[in-house]
């Protein structure tokens, strides 16, 4: 979707073992990520989002495998081919990623600034002295206030707001060329999730970096991201340019999403809602995943598995809606709310 | 779906998937059915000496497989016998140091504040005690003991540990949400404790319970070996190993088998404890 | 606080509420002064209404609607149940009147018992409060769980068997068995995704509507808490700085904390201009409180000065009465003295050495 782009990620597929069987938690996902851009990855709890994620790092463990087909292009290598050697290079230095919680990414007994300068020696080989005023400038760029002082305390002596900024220092030692960024902000109030995304937005102006957000925050996508790319079930439903995305939302799953989601400045009364829930990733339904709980879905959508439709410039929607727009006119109940009575979720 | 989804059944359908564990369970079986079938099955009586000049110290054989012992009985109904004893003291002793370490533990933990730190100083002095000393010290000072004294003293001297467990888990449970719930919906204090809160504290005791049996076995066989825990003529395989070891040269089967008795004792209650570990933990 | 249509009694009143907890140093655990979660705080709630509490994680919401509830011991002023001092309440009359006031969760994970099935959950009520036994109790269970919307064959299953959204719908059947005329929510659909909060709140919606529910809606999302609450109360610092009808607050925020706090929420919404607030720093340590308005170090507003480090802003009335349906009549009150008008004459901030006089100032206008 973008000419040469950063991160090239091709038919992904992850799958993990379980006692269920199978569970196939990425199925097929493909997108771009372009140099400079932030892409918001959106999408709700088990919809594989977090795994794209750990994917493209390659930290999947034990019980999960990266399908043989799949391929994730970084500045056109293949960084599934790769020996895990060079992957460990690639992690941190052209790769590097943040978490929902940062204490646990925080090593309890190391001070801050040790644990920047860390990267710095494992990664460029900084000696002592140079490690510790590359950890100081970093603390300093993150907007930390008295930097040489901060990079002495240990991460129970900060704020949850302070810990993310001083794992966003950690992720920006190497100037990365992606950031991969997983609920950076859920964890953090809403006042100190607005200085940690203006940061980010500060830090990629300056830096230059790529950006993958992933967020279930349609109000945080909306503010920082230019494309966003909607995953369920384990697939990609929609992606398309922020503003056609908010504007005119294809896919019901995306549409469902924005109804239900409660707006400061929102005038409906009662919220709409998606019923059912989303299926399990060991038995993902036949047809379209999201047909059950779908108010569009008709006969078609249980037979045939709906392939990406172009629906725009950039926009596309993996939903036969795009072939029969004008059924889009007459809702019916879907089947999740007609049987389980909400319960299904 | 619901009869076998309870976390009692989870792990009971874990543990049968072990096969570490359910070797280790059937060895327990076994030993503990020869114990108390002894009466039935043992083949002499334990105490009886048919020759003590012509039969004693006999090496293992087809009418004794285990041999006989320098009084010439013997030595696998003598086994049989002692499990009785080395067995029974052992879970008696420590269902009573669960029980009262249960108790005090949850009290503690569930009360809080400065009635808990008084009953948790009491611990840590308790536990700065070698247990060991403070057996040797109370059997000193008593003389002989019969089988109901020994019992009450190991357990006595072996809830300190369970305590402390205890009382790590009811805190940490009863200022949790399930429990404030419960408060909340006017449960009382007891009902709390005893329906919401005490279940879930319960899997390390019974981890710690089923680690500690094996641990008691040997305790009470070094005192028995020692001559201060079950007096002869009764036997327990301590003070089989006891009598044995005067023998060791002559025959070395004596103290072999109740030797072997209580190393597999042991073994399987670890291995079991270690595996009742896994299958209670609700992160799997 | 509320003198509003005449002959309606507050539910659930409340007067200047402290909860302090005693930061204990060294082996013999004296106290060495005290966190102040909760710092003065007054609030009423009447019947069938909704009055949310929104703030940060520290702001003390959540201490406040415990103590309401006892669940956690005040340091000192009164609770009003319906006329009964709850404070002082000994244990077998509170245990009584825990019927009439329950509460739901945030952690649909940790606020039910793992080793119960959802039928003993929700029936653990109907049991303490001899309410039902037997088969009468069997039906009531499947009553409650239809009525959340879960199914009555669910009774025999597990938490960790269903849904975070699933588990949520148990812990509101839990708190509806006693059949309560009051019910703290605290927090109860942050931990769930989108969709699913939105089945939540409606549920909660439907419930208030047909038991005539009286919510304490504790939340730090002020999109949620727009759709739930008649009357909003913004908490900072163990305070209540500004409560008002939902529509004047988010119509016309008047302390700067609020307007911080509402310009903070993302909209989604790629193309809305708006200003965006963003405090600097961290909400300081309750334990060390600063003086006069606890919000003054990292306050925005043009006219601050001096004083506002001298004089404890008073929570009073500015604007028009402006609330309608369940909120009509309830007063707009804020706790901040440059915004006019205010009962701390000129005379007084200039003693504590203003030198800026009051001035209306509203940088975040119809954030609804």
């Amino acid at each position: 979707m973008t000419p040469d782009p950063l991160l090239d990620v091709q038919n992904l597929r992850t799958t993990f073992s379980t006692d269920a069987g199978p569970a196939r938690a990425v199925d097929g996902v493909s997108f771009t990520v372009g140099r400079g851009e932030t892409v918001g990855l959106v999408g709700e709890s088990g919809c594989g989002k977090s795994v794209t994620a750990l994917s493209i790092l390659r930290l999947i463990d034990g019980a999960g495998r990266i399908e043989k087909d799949s391929h994730i292009l970084l500045e056109g290598r293949d960084l599934l081919s790769l020996p895990e050697r060079e992957m460990r290079d690639v992690r941190g230095n052209r790769v590097a990623m943040i978490w929902q919680e940062p204490l646990s990414a925080l090593n309890p007994v190391m001070s801050v600034g040790d644990q920047i300068a860390e990267v710095a020696r494992v990664h460029a080989h900084a000696s002592r002295a140079e490690a510790h005023a590359k950890a100081v400038e970093m603390l300093r760029l993150v907007g930390i206030a008295d930097p040489e002082q901060r990079a002495n305390e240990y991460p129970h002596q900060l704020s949850g707001g302070m810990r993310q900024r001083v794992v966003i220092a950690m992720a920006l030692v190497m100037s990365p060329a992606l950031l991969i960024a997983d609920e950076p902000t859920t964890a953090l109030d809403v006042t100190i999730q607005a200085q940690i995304l203006e940061l980010l937005a500060e830090v990629q102006k300056r830096m230059g970096m790529s950006i993958l957000l992933i967020t279930h925050d349609l109000g945080v996508v909306a503010e920082t991201a230019s494309r966003v790319v909607v995953m369920y079930a384990g697939e990609v439903v929609e992606e398309a340019p922020v503003r056609e995305l908010f504007a005119d939302a294809h896919h019901p799953y995306t549409e469902g999403l924005m109804r239900a989601m409660p707006r400061v400045g929102g005038t409906e009364t009662r919220l709409a809602t998606i019923p059912g829930a989303v299926p399990a990733p060991t038995d993902w339904p036949h047809g379209c995943r999201f047909r059950e709980r779908c108010p569009y879905a008709w006969e078609l959508c249980e037979r045939e598995h709906p392939p990406l439709y172009q629906i725009g410039a950039g926009h596309v929607s993996r939903c036969h809606l795009a072939i029969e727009p004008e059924r889009r006119a007459h809702p019916h109940v879907p089947i999740a709310a007609a049987t389980g009575a909400g319960a299904g979720e | 779906m619901s009869a076998t989804s309870g976390p009692w059944s989870v792990a009971l359908r874990r543990l049968r998937r072990d096969r570490v564990a359910i070797g280790a369970a059937a060895a327990i079986v076994i030993l503990a059915l020869a114990a108390l079938l002894a009466p039935l099955i043992a083949p002499y009586p334990p105490n009886a000496q048919p020759d003590i000049v012509g039969m004693a110290t006999l090496p293992p054989s087809g009418a004794h497989p285990f041999g006989t012992d320098v009084f010439s009985r013997d030595v696998l109904t003598r086994v049989m016998y002692g499990g009785r004893v080395s067995l029974g003291v052992a879970v008696l002793s420590i269902a009573l140091s669960i029980t009262i370490g249960t108790a005090y533990g949850a009290v503690a933990g569930y009360v809080g504040g400065a009635t808990e730190a008084a009953m948790m100083r009491l611990i840590d002095a308790l536990l700065a005690v070698p247990r060991v000393l403070l057996l040797l010290l109370a059997l000193a000072l008593w003389g002989a003991v019969g089988l109901p004294a020994l019992i009450l003293m190991l357990g006595l001297t072996g809830w300190f540990g369970t305590s402390r467990l205890v009382r790590e888990r009811v805190r940490a449970l009863s200022r949790g949400e399930f429990a404030l719930a419960a408060r909340a919906l006017g449960a009382s204090h007891a009902r709390v404790l005893w329906r919401h809160v005490l279940p879930s504290a319960l899997t390390p005791v019974i981890v710690a319970a089923t680690l500690g049996i094996g641990n008691v076995v040997v305790l009470e066989a070094s005192l028995s070996y020692l001559g201060i825990g079950v007096r002869p003529p009764n036997a327990s395989w301590g003070n089989i190993i006891q009598e044995g070891s005067e023998q060791i040269a002559s025959g070395w089967w004596i103290a072999l088998f109740p030797g072997l008795a209580i190393l597999v004792t042991v073994v399987a209650f670890n291995l079991l404890g270690d595996a009742l570990r896994d299958a209670l933990d609700p992160r799997k | 606080m509320s003198e509003r249509a005449a002959g309606v009694r507050p539910l659930v009143s409340v007067r200047d509420l402290a909860v302090h907890f005693p930061v204990k140093k060294g082996v013999l655990g004296r106290a060495k002064g005290a966190v102040r979660a909760v710092d003065g705080v007054s609030f009423d709630v009447f019947p069938g209404e909704t009055l949310a509490l929104v703030g940060e994680s520290g702001c003390g919401k959540t201490t406040t609607g415990r103590a309401v509830l006892r669940l956690v011991e005040a340091t000192a002023g009164t609770i009003l149940f319906d006329g009964t001092d709850v404070r002082a309440l000994k244990a077998e009359p509170l245990r009584k009147l825990r019927r009439q006031m329950q509460i739901v969760f945030q952690d649909p994970f940790s606020s039910l018992n793992p080793r119960m099935t959802v039928g003993a959950t929700v029936r653990e009520g109907l049991v303490i409060h001899e309410l039902a036994e037997g088969a009468e109790a069997d039906a009531r269970v499947r009553r409650l769980l239809e009525e959340v919307g879960l199914r009555p064959d669910q009774a025999s299953r597990y938490p960790h068997e269903l849904s975070g959204g699933q588990r949520q719908r148990v812990g509101i059947a839990r708190a509806l068995a006693v059949e309560p005329r009051f019910i703290v929510c605290d927090e109860p659909v942050s931990a769930l995704d989108v969709s699913v909060q939105a089945q939540v709140v409606n549920l909660l919606q439907d419930l208030q509507r047909d038991r005539g529910l009286a919510y304490l809606f504790i939340a730090h999302d002020l999109s949620v808490v727009q759709h739930v609450a008649d009357r909003v109360a913004v908490m900072y610092l163990g305070r209540i700085v500004e409560t008002a009808p939902g529509e004047a607050l988010y119509d016309e925020p008047l302390m700067p904390y609020t307007q911080a706090l509402l310009s903070a929420v993302p909209v989604p919404d790629p193309d809305a201009k708006r200003q965006r607030i963003v405090l600097s720093g961290d909400v300081p340590s309750p334990a060390a409180p600063p003086s006069g308005c606890v919000f003054h170090p990292r306050c925005h507003h043009p006219a601050r000065d001096a004083a506002c480090a001298r004089i404890v802003p008073p929570l009073e009335p500015k604007g028009e009465m402006s609330g309608s349906g369940k909120s009509a009549g309830a007063p707009h009150l804020v706790a901040c003295i440059k915004q006019p008008p205010t009962t701390v004459d000129d005379a007084t901030q200039r003693a504590a050495g203003a030198t800026h006089p009051p001035q209306r100032y509203l940088p975040v206008v119809g954030a609804r």
